[in-house]
């Protein structure tokens, strides 16, 4: 009951461990999974403790597939999905969920964009119904496409635009990526969402979303005999897009040396530092690389018994926060992050120069036993206490496989972080950490403030 | 932009066969949670739902008095000794306490609210006895180390700085001076009674509120009754008996003031608005919660949704709702608009408050709110963790038992006229209160601090 927020979040994909975490050295929970004949993948997970539904569609498309000088048309059209088609007028989609005691939402990333509802399970067919219905038949006004870009600039300004160090985070994602599309925010550079257009938006729609292009999440209290006639019902009887495009991206000239952004505004209060290095992820690896750097992460900066914690704000007392972090959940690539901010008279230089000297001292020494132990547990656990949440494990599926993975890849994944070997994360680790594949950031106050 | 009633109809005929489920009860809304009470073999009660499904327990406790009732020269001591209860315990120093949850998969927390502590836990049902002991510890001995101790007050003292420039603090803090300029709920911490905060101020606070005379516990998950009351009393059993603290005045709410403004440089200003509300006890509590959803409580259903964001696309989000501590109660709304549009927002909101306050709501509008709100409780039910988050609020609220499987008849029975009365009550625009922080454009002169 508290105030709302508004609706339509996007995810960013730093939520990976959450998202692809899982079980502590079991398999995870694994669900039944069947494709249409129009190529539309359906999985299944059971969970019948209340009689509700979490009901997901995902589509392989996301901001890192927009054509060049249109940022932010896929989120657009995330915003646009729920304006109405021939059978549903604007706004209903929502109303009607709401009139049938359901909540509905929707959200994008570079890589997918995703739709859900979750409804009680004898509602399940009217949302089947309704989401298919959008996925081809979708339209909306004029009028409607302004008025949505204004809510979009407003969305903007709050996300972003209001909070000097989100500006900063996306000048900082810019020079990591100067080329490959992940460099581009989300939500789109302003200029470029005031000028978008309903053409352009709906031929983004037609080409994309298909339902050879889509998976089909249901997780609750259902299962795939019970699923398997409405899926075929609705979604089978929709016509595939013919030559989807592929998602090939434009890759980034290589690394020539670190690169430093300062961002001034006068709101900034304290002083902070960041850094962000190119990495692989779980969509470009080989191997278990990307556990590995998601178990060397977890090391440096994942906890309050991290190295840079421990370092920065216990031992030397210098830092009221560190850390560090992976997002290695992408298709086309991924980041690490390590980050500090200043007790009060502690200069940006001092704290950046502690930590990377723990950082120096871990790529030299490598973890303990003790370590390597601890931090498998810790991202393993996230996966146990996921099977909780029939939301949380229908995201962990649909992410998982609109970015590349396989159902065996994250039923596999607690026993693969549990393989993983101290060399493993060394190499990783080495290969990782280069400050030379690094975008360096400070976050200050105006000058003479 | 929207179509009209038979517009409506008419688009919407052809899935008439789900829409007639619409103003039906879903299956869900009758759903009930299986909660018990029981008693500790030491005569403590609890309330348990035990659902073995998922291999895990969460429990929540609460303690009546919380920061109001702090003493004034230290502010903010009561939040500092809930996180100090986990910064080292027994023969563990914070490290080896930390380190010890990790290797167990569990989490424990404690924290302060304005009029209660609460703890949480959340363990893997094969680690209980171990997670149980861990709560114990902390509860009944904490160390209250000095370099925790000073990390904490050093956190908080860059917290000071960074709360300078945050929208949401100086908004709240200029509505709560406002509103109630003498009570305990208009205090902040200060740098003088954080530094003021030592060992001695946090065992007080510790042997004030810690005891069992206002011990209000729920647990679910995987343990059964006679297994839960042994819990109960591995971490509660040693508290003393004690008595209930005291109270905080009750906070009346001043006049509403003219329009306040608090300059912050940024490109999009926040909104927020306050009226009288009520307390959970009062008997127009249900049906407030039906007025709300119709107003601004109901995300796109909501009338404010629809005029201020969807009509003009002037914010990305509105809501409102009721927000009670023990001693005030208040209508809450906010919003975010861009500077030049802040006046255009804030008379829309007025003038459909108005309209709602002068007209009433619909019978229409009353059933898709009871349709909801019914319907989609059980979705606040499908997980061990927002079971606990649920039928604990209730507890601690004072609620009986048998309340989380009645509120939905409770909703049901609220009526039209019940609606319109607690709009005359609550939802007049002149009794409001609005606050704006940001660069506002075109408000009057007159309004700006």
């Amino acid at each position: 009951m508290s105030g709302g927020v508004g609706k339509r979040f996007i995810v960013a994909c730093m939520a990976l461990l959450a998202l692809t975490a899982s079980a502590y050295a079991d398999e995870f929970v694994r669900p039944e999974t069947f494709t249409l004949r129009n190529g539309m993948q359906v999985v299944v997970i059971t969970d019948r403790r209340a009689p509700v539904v979490t009901h997901m569609v995902w589509y392989r498309v996301g901001a890192a597939d927009e054509p060049r000088g249109h940022s932010g048309i896929a989120h657009f059209f995330e915003h646009l999905m729920f304006k109405g088609t021939r059978q549903i007028a604007p706004g209903e989609f929502s109303r009607t969920i709401a009139r049938n005691g359901g909540e509905d939402n929707a959200f994008t990333n570079w890589d997918y964009t995703a739709y859900f509802e979750r409804i009680a399970r004898d509602r399940l067919e009217l949302v089947m119904r309704m989401e298919a219905d959008r996925m081809r038949n979708l339209q909306f006004s004029d009028e409607t496409f302004a008025s949505e870009r204004d809510v979009i600039v407003e969305e903007r300004r709050q996300r972003i635009d209001n909070n000097p160090g989100s500006v900063l985070g996306e000048r900082m994602r810019a020079m990591l990526w100067p080329h490959h599309p992940y460099g581009t925010p989300v939500i789109g550079w302003l200029h470029e969402i005031q000028t978008l257009d309903r053409e352009t938006a709906l031929q983004f729609y037609r080409t994309w979303y298909a339902p050879n292009n889509a998976i089909l999440v249901v997780a609750g209290d259902v299962d795939a005999a019970e699923l398997r006639p409405l899926a075929e019902r609705y979604y089978g009887r929709l016509r595939p897009t013919r030559d989807l495009p592929s998602r090939t991206w434009v890759s980034d000239p290589p690394n020539v040396g670190p690169i430093r952004v300062t961002h001034r505004d006068e709101k900034v209060r304290q002083p902070s530092f960041s850094r962000l290095y190119r990495a692989i992820s779980y969509g470009t690896d080989t191997g278990r690389q990307a556990h590995s750097l998601d178990v060397a992460m977890e090391i440096l900066g994942g906890s309050e018994t991290s190295r840079l914690y421990r370092a920065l704000v216990e031992e030397q007392r210098i830092a009221v926060s560190a850390g560090a972090g992976g997002n290695t959940s992408g298709l086309g690539g991924g980041s690490v992050s390590v980050w500090a901010t200043p007790v009060e008279g502690v200069s940006l230089e001092r704290v950046e120069a502690a930590a990377d000297a723990v950082i120096a001292a871990f790529l030299r020494d490598g973890p303990t036993e003790a370590e390597l132990t601890r931090a498998k547990n810790s991202l393993a656990a996230n996966a146990i206490y996921s099977r909780d949440s029939q939301e949380s494990l229908a995201n962990i599926y649909g992410a998982s496989l609109a970015q590349g993975e396989s159902i065996d890849d994250v039923v596999n994944w607690p026993t693969d972080i549990e393989a993983v070997t101290r060399e493993e994360v060394m190499t990783i680790a080495r290969q990782t950490l280069d400050l030379d594949a690094s975008v360096t950031g400070w976050l200050l106050p105006e000058e003479g403030q | 932009m929207r179509g009209g009633a038979l517009a409506l109809a008419l688009a919407c005929a052809p899935l008439a066969p789900v829409y007639a489920q619409a103003q039906t009860e879903s299956a869900a809304s009758r759903h009930a949670v299986p909660v018990q009470q029981i008693t500790s073999p030491s005569g403590i009660e609890a309330w348990l739902v035990s659902d073995a499904t998922v291999p895990m327990i969460v429990m929540r406790a609460y303690w009546r008095g919380g920061s109001a009732i702090e003493p004034a020269n230290v502010i903010g001591v009561t939040s500092v000794m809930t996180d100090m209860l986990t910064e080292g315990a027994g023969a563990m120093n914070a490290n080896a306490y930390k380190e010890r949850l990790q290797d167990l998969n569990m989490s424990v927390g404690f924290s302060a609210g304005w009029d209660g502590v609460g703890m949480s836990l959340t363990t893997l049902s094969e680690n209980r006895d171990a997670a149980f002991e861990m709560a114990r510890l902390a509860l009944h001995e904490p160390r209250f180390d000095p370099e925790p101790l000073a990390r904490i007050k050093r956190q908080m003292l860059v917290g000071l700085r960074t709360r300078e420039t945050n929208p949401s603090y100086i908004a709240n803090l200029a509505l709560d001076q406002a509103l109630y300029p003498n009570h305990p709920y208009a205090r902040r911490t200060s740098r003088a009674g954080i530094e003021a905060i030592n060992r001695a101020a946090l065992e007080e606070r510790r042997a004030a509120l810690f005891n069992r005379a206002t011990l209000q516990i729920t647990i679910v998950g995987d343990i059964s009754a006679e297994d839960a009351g042994r819990a109960v009393d591995t971490i509660f059993a040693a508290l003393p008996q004690g008595a209930r603290p005291p109270e905080p005045p009750d906070a009346t709410l001043g006049a509403p003031t003219p329009l306040i403004v608090r300059q912050l440089p940024q490109p999009q200003s926040l909104v927020l608005f306050v009226g009288p509300g009520i307390q959970d006890e009062d008997p127009d509590w249900i049906p407030l919660a039906v007025a709300n959803y119709i107003l601004g409580g109901g995300g796109f259903s909501s009338r404010l949704m629809d005029q201020v964001r969807e009509q003009r696309g002037l914010v990305y989000g509105i809501g409102t709702g009721p927000s009670v501590r023990e001693h005030s109660a208040v209508m809450r709304g906010s919003a975010q608009t861009e500077n030049g549009d802040v006046r255009e927002a804030i008379e829309v909101t007025r003038a459909e408050m108005a309209r709602l306050y002068s007209e009433g709501a619909t019978q229409a509008e009353v059933n898709d709110a009871i349709t909801y709100l019914t319907g989609s409780f059980a979705l606040d039910l499908d997980s061990n963790v927002k079971i606990a988050n649920v039928v604990h609020g209730y507890q601690a609220a004072g609620r009986d038992i048998g309340y989380v499987n009645r509120r939905n008849d409770l909703i049901r029975a609220v009526t039209l006229a019940d609606v319109n009365r607690v709009i005359r009550r609550l939802f007049n625009p002149a009794d409001y209160t609005f606050v704006v922080v940001g660069q506002p454009e075109g408000l009057e002169a007159a309004a700006a601090n």
